[in-house]
């Protein structure tokens, strides 16, 4: 078989954070990272085809929501299966973040299963890095009739992702410290508080709130 | 309701494996192969100033090509491939097979493609043939590589390299169902 002449190193000497699910480098994209014209998020589940994605710390992942013309709608995160949320979609996880994420660039998810022998898999998630005036929103919207009720935004593309699961956090504390934000103005309907994506930093509101929804 | 926007695309890895088409998502366009273990590896291979680097078999791994890094995948297409967009590259090897993925997206970064010819003995670049891929999108690419290819392939003095004098084997574009004769033997060989 014809051979061409490669470098004759070992490929860390020449390309540097080549693989980025490496031991020594995944652990780099436990929240997320941009690197180039893309933000990685590499989280480490339990992922298999039979029994789904199992994140350690919140359990089963199996709400994924999206608001589209229908209401809200259930969506599969499904092992060895690529979803793209395309930009501009409300979506949350239920028991995960408390919130609707609304990203002007499109989402990627790819949960690839435990290698053989290993405890966890690879959840994948990817995203184009957002420039100029694209950005992230946090919003909430009436359980019962789906009217927006709260909406914060983080300017992404111009601060990059510097301050925005502050942002977040800020948009969950404002969200939650006034019933009246809460309270559809068309049903009348009083929805459940806000909570974040990382649960360490839950109040217990917040903790009893990501039991509900 | 008319033109409703779509919300998600769902690609199971197994299902469009099958297809060996391109897909376009909104902004990414993304592609999934998969192999059986006793078919001949994809390899990725890239163009650095040091010289060309072949990615490790790893059963897992998560390579983004960065743009404008020359690279080709042995036994998928060769000629180079040279983009403005970052190329990410998963190989997951599962108990039915090794499925790899290829992922890219549009942006205003985006402008151009380019078809590249390394010499494979010595290393050097002995052609370039720009793509707009502004206008036509980055899927687009691979039936102009095509036709570039078989020019390349037809003619013995651009295969010469001017540096080192030696040869460049034929090549073959992305779709193994398009091969001519020549390409389908180039494409087990190198």
């Amino acid at each position: 078989m014809f051979a061409e002449v490669t470098v004759d190193k070992p490929i860390e000497k020449v390309i540097e954070d080549w693989d980025f699910l490496a031991d020594t480098l995944v652990g780099k994209f436990t929240m997320f990272r941009t690197v180039g014209q893309n933000i990685y998020g590499i989280r480490r589940r339990c992922i298999s085809e039979e029994g789904g994605v199992i994140d350690p710390r919140k359990g089963k992942l199996s709400g994924a929501l999206e608001i589209g013309p229908q209401g809200v709608i259930h969506v599969r995160h499904d092992p060895m299966c690529m979803h793209i949320t395309t930009a501009g979609t409300p979506h949350r996880v239920a028991h995960s973040f408390g919130y609707w994420h609304i990203n002007d660039m499109d989402e990627i998810y790819l949960p690839l299963p435990n290698p053989e022998g290993e405890p966890l898999g690879h959840y994948l998630v990817i995203m184009q890095t957002p420039t100029g005036q694209e950005g992230d929103s946090y919003a909430w919207y009436c359980e019962q009739c789906t009217t927006m009720l709260f909406e914060r935004r983080h300017r992404t593309g111009e601060f990059g992702m510097q301050g925005l699961f502050k942002c977040s956090e800020l948009a969950v504390r404002e969200y939650n410290a006034d019933p009246k934000l809460r309270t559809c103005p068309e049903c009348g309907h009083l929805n459940p508080m806000g909570y974040c994506w990382n649960s360490a930093k839950d109040t217990p509101d917040e903790r009893a709130a990501r039991a509900i929804w | 309701m008319e033109n409703e926007p779509v919300l998600n695309y769902d690609f199971p890895l197994r299902e469009i494996a099958t297809d060996g088409v391109w897909h376009q998502a909104n902004r990414y366009s993304l592609w999934v192969g998969k192999q059986a273990a006793s078919d001949p590896p994809y390899e990725v291979v890239e163009a650095h100033p040091q010289g060309l680097v072949r990615l490790p078999l790893k059963e897992r791994l998560m390579r983004l090509i960065p743009a404008k890094t020359p690279f080709r995948i042995k036994h998928l297409f060769a000629p180079f491939r040279v983009t403005d967009a970052d190329m990410i590259y998963i190989r997951a090897a599962m108990p039915d097979g090794v499925f790899h993925t290829l992922l890219a997206a549009s942006s205003n970064e985006v402008r151009e493609d380019a078809v590249v010819w390394i010499c494979p003995h010595c290393g050097r670049e002995m052609e370039r043939v720009g793509f707009d891929t502004r206008r036509h999108g980055l899927i687009a690419f691979w039936p102009f590589m095509l036709d570039q290819l078989r020019a390349f392939n037809a003619s013995p003095a651009r295969q010469k390299c001017a540096a080192c004098g030696k040869a460049h084997p034929a090549c073959y574009g992305f779709d193994s169902k398009l091969d001519e004769p020549n390409e389908a033997a180039a494409r087990l060989e190198w």
